[in-house]
């Protein structure tokens, strides 16, 4: 696969997707299990959601983006929240490659308003499993 | 435990009651604010991570770049909703989002969640899953935790 053609290709609804945590406040532990919450998933400020596609990536490559990330904001890596593309789209969203960075996509066509966009990322967040650094 | 009608049951007026009644009224501000500070009923410890929050997340870009600060007025409302909540209420998980909201989390479960996010116009967004339904909404903040609030407070958490 031409790794540079990749980058424009649709998202599939088997790919999985990681939202990349930089924030303690945006984990929370219940039932012994780290969870991500759903502070982690509001867009923002341009109403999109920012996620890096797993496919064709070794593991750690796509550890190595989150530092690219986490270093680029001046923050801790602390893990990703994986979620799979067909979750996302059981929400009125759409998923667009947007490279560079590698393997990054934009979650768009979120609602206007802020409780619409909280209950959105809130399944989003029930839907995901958060992986540690 | 029930929170949804837990008020100064005095509050009404006390005219069966009297002296006695007037001095229960008077007293029952300084008997239960104690109690809501209590470290065993979690407000306390709630309140120090709203304080650690705020000390971490009150400049621009706290969660990298295009985040906005926590405002001292939002800090202030969620200090005061804290304050509101009703004695025995499950402490809420404290965070914050990117537009610079202070978010108050009660869950037991992935899909038993409730969200609320304090906006410096004082206002509460609001999002819950319960199972399969769900609820959100707006409701504004006066000093006292919305009864629609309180409600979902209680549905989220009451398998805990």
């Amino acid at each position: 696969m031409d790794l540079e053609a990749f980058q424009k290709t649709p998202v599939a609804d088997d790919e999985t997707l990681a939202r990349f945590i930089l924030r303690k406040e945006w984990l929370k532990t219940e039932h012994g299990k780290i969870r991500a919450k759903a502070d982690a998933f509001i867009p923002y400020k341009h109403v999109e959601l920012s996620v890096t596609r797993h496919k064709h990536l070794s593991v750690e490559e796509l550890w190595g983006l989150g530092e690219d990330v986490a270093r680029l904001r001046n923050q801790s890596f602390l893990g990703r929240a994986d979620l799979s593309a067909a979750k996302v789209r059981q929400q009125p969203l759409n998923i667009v490659p947007d490279a560079p960075p590698r393997n990054h996509a934009n979650i768009t066509a979120w609602p206007a308003d802020k409780p619409s966009q909280k209950i959105i990322a809130l399944e989003l967040a029930a839907g995901s499993g958060f992986v540690g650094r | 435990m029930s929170i949804a009608a837990y008020q100064n049951p005095l509050a009404y007026g006390t005219p069966a009651l009297g002296e006695l009644g007037a001095s229960i009224a008077r007293n029952f501000s300084a008997y239960v604010s104690p109690l809501r500070r209590s470290i065993a009923l979690g407000t306390t410890e709630a309140q120090t991570q709203l304080n650690e929050l705020y000390s971490t997340a009150n400049e621009p870009n706290w969660a990298g770049h295009t985040s906005d600060p926590i405002l001292a007025t939002t800090f202030t409302y969620a200090h005061a909703f804290l304050d509101a909540l009703p004695t025995g209420t499950p402490k809420p998980s404290i965070g914050a989002e990117p537009d610079g909201h202070i978010t108050f989390e009660w869950s037991d479960g992935p899909y038993r969640v409730l969200s609320l996010s304090m906006s410096p116009e004082k206002v509460l967004h609001y999002a819950a899953l319960l199972g399969v339904s769900k609820r959100y909404g707006t409701e504004p903040f006066f000093e006292e935790i919305p009864p629609a609030i309180l409600s979902l407070i209680a549905e989220v958490m009451r398998g805990s």
